[in-house]
């Protein structure tokens, strides 16, 4: 981002005369805004999508009258709740209540700004990319805690209670899932690690050894449940809790949670993608798609890959009963915590030994493995 | 009203088994209870008094030869009487088995064709108190409170005996005979079913 | 944690009225002192009051239950019913009976048509009407149509309490292909006054029971499709069983009737144990509970279960009454004013939920004296006071659902 626009500084003399931290600035709004767009958008249409295959599944149709096959039904959406009534409940917290949107909006749109959409196309590259997603995603509860608790709604409290629980617990199997892949790569930017799995499909950190075929899907599951996605949407849950924690809210401030909910989904779609399934490279050898030009399908080619685990994702909502929050609770911490955290172990030991499955090259077994600890290097 | 004494010994033809039956355990069990019966016909009966009544269903629930383990309905009927006569109220009690199903005796078809017992409590209208038979049967409980809520029937030794199914507020009980219909309820004018 | 549920506590009277929650140990007041000591003086815990109804999802109409929880957990519950109450028995004292009859209709608006079967029979036998045996085979096929759909509600209904929906939405393909059915025959969806006192309004026609044969057919063939979507799904029997256990004893002694009676064990149904109308003429099975695919007795899964075997179960006897209809009248011949002589009569039938009774008192005049209706979710749904206490909010919603209340009928 930076070099692109010292590139464009140096290429043009009216923007020489300008302070270049303006022109920062106005770069970082700008990037800013059109990933905000992009990311709003692709979350309407993401609604759109899971409208439609819902109907598919059901035996009905689905929106189809806005705009062709309906693509546009998210906008005439967004009108609709545009303009229903604002109410603020009476008893709420007025302040807090106002916040929680935004915050829940922040947590799910923010993470997107390292997110390696294709070869270099990424807002901003930096070192601890994954880390800064798994942060700021978990800002989203906060925000979640804030609408339950400001309601001053019983069911809110109840549904902002058990998001609470569920959330915070799968960060754990989630985080560690991750961090099975960063191991594996040794590095924990995101444009590093897509660019490990360039090449044949093989080199896809999914298919490189046992670790990252059960770390993915660990990873997906947890993603799933603190994506408060079906069949663990207990947050939400419409036959027991109404509309848990957002059941006060009308017009557009439901509407953000609604649109933060879809982009907290690309979002985690995107990012498997990106971490297991090789982000923008296609998986046949010899087409890598970084090249300048070639960049946009690459973006095209994680599109795809994103479309097909959304696809995933809804598929699973309409077809499977809620579970209960026990067995949520169990799931979590029986079943893919140890799970993850045998992966990391497993992505240790794989890394430490230097064993590089399927002719994929690990990135940093240099100094320190195995072959050096027998080689007397340092341990 | 008539007394005990004139039970048949032999059963008629067209008397009903299973009301029979209940019959001669009451009539061993519970003697002085057993107030008049009506063993024919589509509707047979079996009226009892109202003192007891708990031990005297507990008899027919545990009794080998009834095991009426059902009261599927509880039903209060307003009888009002004429001048003087304040009348009475009806409640009568519907009981059947599960545990005689092999029983085929017990099943053998009278004119009702269906193995249920109805027993009848009368008591007057001034003073309708009737003994809970809760204990008896856990499902008696929202029986009796409906039975109380629309006819006024007070089921006495249990707790809890609020209107069910109106507003706690609601004038009288609506089930009874000389019940007349308010003109208006909290504002909400009222049509009476007789004007529609 | 799965069957902390069901409290096998006696019908103790005292017990019930203060609610000690049976089964779940109280909190000492030591214990509670000590965590008070623990939180410090200012913080207290407590229970939250909950008021599910008379508007949420989860109660299949204005139902309303108050319940007192401790976290997820229901300690104490109170159902209160009565806000759809329609005065069904006061009416019934101030219209005659032929007007009676399509308020029937409107107590179990899902079972329409077996209302009005049971009601029809009360009538007929308090009247001494014969019904013309074409017209008791036209009710049969009809009442059995009815239970397939109100199963079909149920069990799609169930889904949808558990957060399944598409399960809900095919089945509603087949419901609403029945209800076209029935709505060529009477000429209304949901409510048909159809079997009147003395027969049925109207003969099958050719046409009708073609569109019978192929919905029949569509049925059989869909019912395993459903099945695999909720019956065989790991989650839903995680769901359901084990879960809201109403044993033999429980239900026998709460008045449970229908599906529920059924699943705790008890083999016991009226069509099969006091046939009436021509129902002694087939051959059908009476599924009960068991614990085989998953489950035990008397829990949810068992009762969705019971409700799936009897659809398969109602089709069996619509094929087999309409093998052996026979020909001749729908209609006995009928006075333009029906007065039933004096007398009581007590009538009681199979319907989808359970055993629904009509006590008519006649004294000879064109209106009943008294008409009494023993509506089968009244007592489906007073069981949960008493099966609630200390279950999962999750399985509270379970339990309501696999109940398949309605309303309309316990209000009436």
């Amino acid at each position: 981002m930076q070099a692109w626009l010292d590139s464009l500084i140096a290429g043009s003399e009216l923007l020489q005369q300008v302070p270049a931290g303006l022109i920062y600035t106005i770069g970082i709004l700008g990037a800013c805004t059109l990933v905000l767009l992009f990311a709003s958008l692709l979350a309407g249409e993401v609604v759109w999508l899971e409208r439609r295959v819902a109907g598919r599944m059901q035996a009905r149709i689905g929106p189809n009258r806005v705009g062709p096959q309906g693509l546009l039904q998210f906008l005439a959406d967004g009108l609709k709740l545009l303009g229903k009534e604002d109410i603020i409940p009476a008893t709420a917290d007025k302040a807090v209540f106002l916040m929680a949107p935004v915050i829940v909006f922040m947590g799910a749109f923010a993470a997107y700004c390292v997110m390696p959409f294709g070869y270099g196309l990424v807002p901003a590259d930096m070192n601890l990319g994954l880390f800064l997603i798994l942060s700021i995603t978990s800002i989203e509860v906060v925000g979640v805690i804030m609408a339950g608790w400001a309601s001053n709604s019983k069911w809110s409290i109840l549904g902002a209670m058990r998001e609470v629980a569920q959330m915070v617990s799968y960060e754990i199997p989630l985080g560690i899932a991750a961090l099975s892949v960063a191991i594996l790569a040794g590095t924990l930017n995101l444009t590093d690690i897509t660019l490990q799995q360039g090449g044949g499909i093989w080199n896809w950190y999914v298919f490189r050894g046992p670790f990252g075929f059960i770390g993915f899907f660990a990873f997906f599951i947890a993603a799933l449940a603190s994506l408060k996605r079906a069949p663990f949407d207990l947050p939400e849950a419409e036959s027991e809790l109404v509309a848990g924690f957002h059941t006060e809210y009308t017009g557009f401030r439901f509407a953000i949670f609604f649109l933060a909910e879809y982009a907290g989904m690309i979002l985690f779609a995107m990012l498997t993608s990106v971490l297991f399934l090789g982000g923008w490279y296609t998986g046949i050898p010899g087409i890598e798609l970084d090249g300048a030009g070639s960049r946009w399908i690459g973006f095209g080619v994680l599109f795809a890959k994103t479309s097909f685990l959304l696809f995933v994702m809804i598929w699973v909502r309409w077809s499977l009963p809620r579970f209960r929050i026990d067995r949520v609770m169990y799931l979590c911490y029986k079943v893919l915590l140890p799970i993850s955290v045998l992966c990391v172990v497993g992505a240790a030991a794989q890394v430490w030994l230097g064993i590089t499955l399927a002719g994929g090259t690990l990135a940093a077994p240099g100094e320190g493995g195995f072959a050096d600890w027998l080689a007397g290097g340092r341990p | 009203m008539a007394d005990a004494p004139e039970e048949p010994e032999t059963p008629a033809s067209n008397a009903d088994p299973v009301t029979e039956r209940a019959l001669g355990v009451l009539e061993t069990e519970h003697a002085d209870s057993v107030v008049a019966s009506e063993m024919t016909g589509a509707h047979p009966w079996i009226q009892v008094k109202a003192e007891g009544l708990a031990d005297l269903m507990r008899t027919l629930r545990d009794h080998d030869d009834t095991q009426l383990d059902c009261c599927h309905l509880i039903t209060g009927v307003d009888y009002p009487g004429k001048g003087k006569d304040v009348g009475e109220i009806e409640v009568l009690y519907h009981l059947c088995s599960y545990a005689k199903r092999e029983d085929a005796a017990y099943f053998k078809r009278a004119e009702k064709n269906d193995p249920w017992v109805a027993i009848k409590v009368r008591v007057p209208r001034d003073a309708p108190n009737v003994p809970t038979v809760m204990e008896v049967w856990t499902g008696a409980d929202w029986h009796e409170r409906e039975t109380y809520d629309l006819v006024g029937v007070r089921f006495t030794g249990r707790p809890d005996l609020r209107r069910i199914l109106l507003p706690e507020d609601w004038p009288g009980h609506p089930l009874r005979k000389d019940w007349e219909t308010p003109a208006s309820y909290h504002g909400i004018p009222i049509i009476a079913p007789e004007d529609l | 944690m799965s069957d902390a549920g069901h409290t096998p506590g006696g019908g103790d009277v005292a017990e019930r009225d203060v609610y000690t929650g049976a089964g779940e140990p109280a909190p000492s007041p030591s214990s509670v002192h000590e965590r008070q000591e623990l939180v410090g003086r200012d913080l207290r815990t407590e229970e939250l009051v909950l008021n599910i109804g008379p508007q949420h999802p989860a109660t299949h109409g204005v139902l309303r239950v108050v319940i007192k929880t401790d976290g997820e957990f229901v300690r104490e519950l109170e159902p209160h019913v009565g806000n759809l109450h329609r005065c069904a028995e006061k009416i019934g004292e101030s219209v005659p009976y032929y007007q009676w009859l399509p308020y029937v209709d409107r107590m179990d608006y899902l079972a329409a048509m077996c209302n009005e079967h049971v009601a029809a029979m009360a009538i007929e036998k308090l009247g001494g009407v014969e019904v013309p045996e074409r017209a008791e085979y036209c009710r049969v096929i009809i009442a059995e149509v009815q239970r397939i759909l109100s199963h079909l509600m149920a069990i799609g209904v169930y889904g949808l309490d558990l957060g399944a929906f598409t399960p809900f939405l095919h089945q509603f393909r087949e419901r609403e292909r029945g209800m076209d059915l029935l709505d060529h025959i009477s000429g209304g969806r949901l409510l048909y006054h159809y079997i009147q006192i003395g027969g049925v309004k109207r003969d099958f026609s050719r046409e009708w029971l073609d569109e019978l044969d192929a919905w029949l057919a569509s049925v059989e063939r869909r019912l395993p499709e459903y099945n695999t979507l909720l019956l065989n799904n790991r989650v839903f029997q995680q769901r359901t069983a084990h879960i809201g256990l109403i044993n033999e004893e429980t239900a026998k002694r709460w008045g449970v009737t229908g599906p529920g009676l059924r699943a705790a064990g008890v083999d016991w149904d009226l069509r099969r144990d006091v046939p009436y109308s021509v129902y002694d003429r087939f051959e059908f099975e009476v599924p009960c509970g068991e614990s085989g695919i998953a489950g035990e007795l008397g829990d949810c899964f068992n009762r969705h279960w019971i409700r799936v075997r009897e659809v398969e179960e109602s089709l069996k006897i619509i094929r087999q009454a309409l093998a052996q209809m026979p020909e001749g009248p729908t209609m006995a011949k009928m006075p333009k004013s029906f007065k039933a002589p004096k007398g009581e009569i007590y009538v009681r039938g199979e319907n989808p939920r359970g055993e629904l009774g009509v006590y008519i008192v006649s004294d000879g005049k064109p209106t009943a004296y008294r008409i009494r209706c023993r509506g089968p979710s009244f007592s489906n749904i007073a069981v949960i006071t008493e099966v609630a206490r200390g279950t999962m909010i999750a399985d509270l919603v379970a339990l309501i659902g696999s109940q398949d209340i309605v309303l309309g009928e316990v209000d009436r």
